[in-house]
C-alpha cells in the first residue's frame, strides 16, 4: 500500500529523518513507537503533506503513485488519512457541512456523483454511533469547545466518514482517558478491512493493547532501528528505550 | 486658459454633471450653492478623508447612448412592492406604492440637508427623490428600491424614510450595476424612526468595478425606537459610506451591521457615527470583511456618549481578513464618552487565515481555494447571523461564493 525509502526530511535546517524505511500492505496495522524527538510526528506530517518540511532524499510510493509529488488534498483524495495530534478548532464551520463538502470534493476527484442530502444523514448517523459521538456534535462547529476526548473521537468520526485507504494515527491515544482510549480504539477496529491499513504512532503501549499492531517500529534518531510483533511493545512498555539508544551505540 | 487655472476640481469635475430637474426651494439651492463656492472636494488633509483619495473622480465621463448590457433581475426580494431606479431615474414614477412618493409634479422637496459638498452636490445635481413612510393603517411593509446602472451615468439620489409611530418598516436598498460599469452614484438619505418604531434597512452596494459610490445616511431616533442598518459592500471602485446616527429619545436600540468582500484594485470606506445624546440606550455594531489582491478597507467607528447620557450600552467591533499581502485595512475605533456611568466597548482586529485550519481542511481532501472559501464564509458568518431577512442573507451569501469564483 505504502513504500517509504531511504526519506530524508528536513525542518529549518534541521536534519529530522534521517533514511527512513517502512512498507505497509493492505491489512495490516503498524504502530510506530519512540521517544521524544525520534521524527514520529514529522513522518505523519510528511505523509499529510506539510509543506514546511524539506524532503531531502527518497522517496514515497502510495498505492503505485509518487505521493511526494501531491498535494495535501490531493494525496486525501487518493485515500490517505491523518487523524491530528492537536485538531484543530475551526469556529463558524459546521462539522457536517466540512465533511459534506470533503467527501464531495473526494467524489469529484473519482469522477463520482455528490452524496445526496439523505445519504449523507444516513451516513453521519451510522459513523457517529462507531465512535459514540452525540449526533449534536457533528453539526456544531468543527472541535470548538470540544474536550480532548471529542476532539479525538472527532478525528475518528471523519475517518469513518471519508473510509480512507491508509490512515495515519497520530498520537491519537495522547490526552484521552480510558473510556475514550477505548471508544477510539474500538472505532479505529471497526473500520478495519483487507482493503485498507493503519500506521498508528504512540508513545505508549496502552494503545496497542486495544488496537492490536501486526507489526510495531521503533523509530529513533529518524530511522526505523527495530522492527518486531505485538511483543515488542510490551518490552518497550517494560524496559524503556534506553536499551535501544544503547543497543544503537554499541553498534 | 485662465478660466480652467481659477476653476478648483470641484468645479472641474461639477461640468460633467447634469443640474436638477426637481423642485427644490429657491432658498435650499441658493444656500447650497453658496456652500459649493467655497469648497473643493475633500482631500487627504481632512480627518474624515484621510485614507480615502477622490482624485479617482477626475477620470468620470459619461455615456450618452443606452447600454446593450442589462441585468437580467436586479432584484432580490421576491415581495410586490419594488421599485426600479435606473440609471439615475425613477422607472415608472405613475405607479403608486402606498406611503412611496416618486412624484414630485405637485410639491417641493422636503428641506432637510446633509453636510458637506457631496451633500450640497447631491442636492444642485439630484436625479431621483423619494420619499417613503411607514404609518399605521399603511399595506406596505417591506420596500425594496433597485439602483441600476447599466450606463456609465450619474445617479444622485435623495431618499426620505420616516418610520411613524409605533410602526414596523423593512427597506431594501439594492444598488447594482453592470459588471464593468463606471458610474457615480451620490445618495443623501434622511431617515427618522418615531417613537416605538422599528426600521430596518438593507443596503447591498453590488456595483460595477469601476463605479465611485458615495453615499451618507442621517439617521434620527425618537424614543423606544430600534433602528437596524445591514450594510454589504460587495464590488466597485470606490464605495464610501458615512452614516450619522443620532438617538435622541430613551431606551432605544440601535444595530449596525456590516461585511465587504473587496479584491481587484477596489477601496471601500465605512464612517459610522452613533451619538448617544440621552440616556438607557443600547448600540451594537459588527463590521467585519475580507481583503484580498490590491484593495483597501477603511474603517472609522465613532462612539459618542453625551454628558448625563447614562446607562449606555455601546459595543463596537470591525474585524478584518487580509486574504493578498498587497491588501491593506485601516482601522479606527473611536470612542467619546462624557458621561460617567455607561458600558462601552471597541475592539478592532486584522489578520490573516488560520494556516492551521486550512492544512487541516485540506487534509480532508478540501482544495486550497474550497478551505479558504469556507473559512471566510464562517467568519462572516457573524455578520449574517444577524440578518434576519431571509432573501438578503442568502443573496448576499450567494454573492461570497461568487466572489471566489470569478
Amino acid at each position: 500500500m505504502i513504500e517509504i525509502k531511504n526519506l530524508h526530511a528536513n525542518i529549518e535546517g534541521k536534519e529530522i529523518l534521517k533514511g527512513l524505511t517502512l512498507n505497509v500492505n493492505a491489512g495490516e496495522v503498524h504502530a510506530i513507537m519512540g521517544p521524544n524527538g525520534a521524527g514520529k510526528s514529522t513522518l505523519a506530517n510528511i505523509l499529510a503533506g506539510r509543506e514546511e518540511y524539506e524532503i531531502t532524499a527518497g522517496d514515497i510510493t502510495f498505492d503505485g503513485v509518487d505521493l511526494l509529488a501531491l498535494s495535501t488534498e490531493e494525496r486525501a483524495r487518493e485515500g490517505l488519512f491523518l487523524a491530528f495530534q492537536y485538531p484543530v478548532e475551526i469556529p463558524g464551520v459546521s462539522n457536517v457541512n466540512f465533511l459534506r463538502t470533503a467527501l464531495n470534493e473526494i467524489r469529484e476527484a473519482k469522477g463520482e456523483d455528490p452524496i445526496t442530502a439523505k445519504e449523507f444523514m444516513a451516513l453521519v448517523r451510522e459513523k457517529s454511533k462507531i465512535v459514540e459521538l452525540d449526533s449534536k456534535l457533528a453539526s456544531r462547529s468543527v472541535n470548538e469547545g470540544f474536550s480532548g476526548g471529542e476532539k479525538k473521537r472527532n478525528e475518528i468520526f471523519q475517518m469513518a466518514m471519508l473510509n480512507p485507504k491508509l490512515a495515519v494515527l497520530d498520537e491519537t491515544d495522547s490526552g484521552l482517558d480510558i473510556d475514550a482510549l477505548r471508544i477510539v480504539a474500538k472505532g479505529v477496529n471497526s473500520l478495519k478491512s483487507p482493503e485498507n491499513a493503519s500506521i498508528v504512532i504512540t508513545h505508549y503501549q496502552r494503545l496497542l493493547d486495544h488496537i492490536v499492531p501486526d507489526f510495531v517500529h521503533v523509530l529513533y534518531d529518524g530511522k526505523i532501528v527495530k522492527t518486531g510483533g505485538k511483543e515488542l511493545a510490551l518490552e518497550l512498555e517494560e524496559k524503556g528505550y534506553d536499551w535501544i539508544k544503547e543497543e544503537m551505540q554499541v553498534s | 486658459m485662465e478660466d480652467v487655472l481659477k476653476k478648483n476640481k470641484l468645479q472641474t469635475l461639477r461640468e460633467i454633471f447634469s443640474p436638477t430637474s426637481l423642485p427644490f426651494s429657491e432658498g435650499l439651492l441658493k444656500k447650497t450653492r453658496s456652500v459649493l463656492e467655497e469648497k473643493d472636494l475633500p482631500t487627504r488633509k481632512d480627518e474624515n478623508w484621510k485614507y480615502t483619495n477622490l482624485n479617482g473622480l477626475k477620470k468620470l465621463s459619461f455615456d450618452k447612448d443606452m447600454a446593450n448590457e442589462i441585468l437580467e433581475n436586479p432584484f432580490i426580494s421576491e415581495g410586490s412592492n419594488r421599485l426600479l431606479i435606473k440609471n439615475g431615474v425613477v422607472i415608472d414614477s405613475t405607479k403608486t406604492i402606498e406611503g412611496v412618493r416618486t412624484n414630485w409634479s405637485d410639491k417641493t422637496l422636503p428641506e432637510v440637508v446633509g453636510s458637506g459638498v457631496m451633500d450640497a452636490l447631491n442636492v444642485l445635481h439630484c436625479t431621483a427623490a423619494i420619499e417613503i413612510e411607514f404609518s399605521s393603517g399603511g399595506k406596505t411593509k417591506e420596500l425594496e428600491l433597485v439602483f441600476e446602472n447599466s450606463i456609465n451615468t450619474q445617479s444622485f439620489p435623495r431618499l426620505f424614510i420616516r418610520c411613524k409611530k409605533g410602526c414596523k418598516g423593512t427597506v431594501i436598498l439594492n444598488y447594482q450595476g453592470t459588471t464593468e460599469n463606471a458610474s457615480f452614484s451620490n445618495v443623501s438619505s434622511f431617515i427618522d424612526v418615531e417613537e416605538n418604531a422599528n426600521l430596518t434597512i438593507h443596503k447591498i452596494q453590488k456595483n460595477g468595478v469601476n463605479a465611485f459610490d458615495l453615499q451618507r445616511e442621517y439617521v434620527n431616533q425618537s424614543a423606544n425606537s430600534t433602528f437596524t442598518i445591514n450594510t454589504f459592500c460587495l464590488s466597485g471602485k470606490m464605495t464610501r459610506n458615512d452614516l450619522y446616527i443620532k438617538v435622541k429619545g430613551n431606551n432605544c436600540e440601535t444595530y449596525m451591521n456590516g461585511a465587504y468582500t473587496l479584491k481587484g484594485k477596489s477601496h471601500c470606506d465605512n464612517h459610522t457615527t452613533v451619538d448617544h445624546e440621552v440616556a438607557h440606550c443600547y448600540s451594537k455594531e459588527l463590521y467585519k470583511g475580507v481583503v484580498d489582491g490590491f484593495a483597501t478597507n477603511v474603517f472609522n467607528g465613532k462612539v459618542f456618549v453625551r454628558k448625563d447620557a447614562q446607562k449606555i450600552n455601546a459595543f463596537q467591533s470591525n474585524a478584518n481578513i487580509l486574504l493578498s499581502e498587497t491588501g491593506t485595512v485601516n482601522s479606527k475605533p473611536e470612542l467619546e464618552i462624557y458621561a460617567d456611568d455607561v458600558k462601552c466597548s471597541h475592539g478592532s482586529t486584522t489578520g490573516q487565515l488560520d494556516d492551521e485550519a486550512v492544512f487541516y481542511l485540506r487534509s480532508r481532501g478540501l482544495s486550497e481555494k474550497a478551505a479558504k472559501e469556507l473559512l471566510v464564509k464562517a467568519f462572516l458568518g457573524e455578520v449574517l447571523e444577524e440578518i434576519d431577512h431571509e432573501e438578503v442573507r442568502s443573496y448576499v451569501e450567494g454573492q461570497i461564493e461568487l466572489h471566489f469564483t470569478a
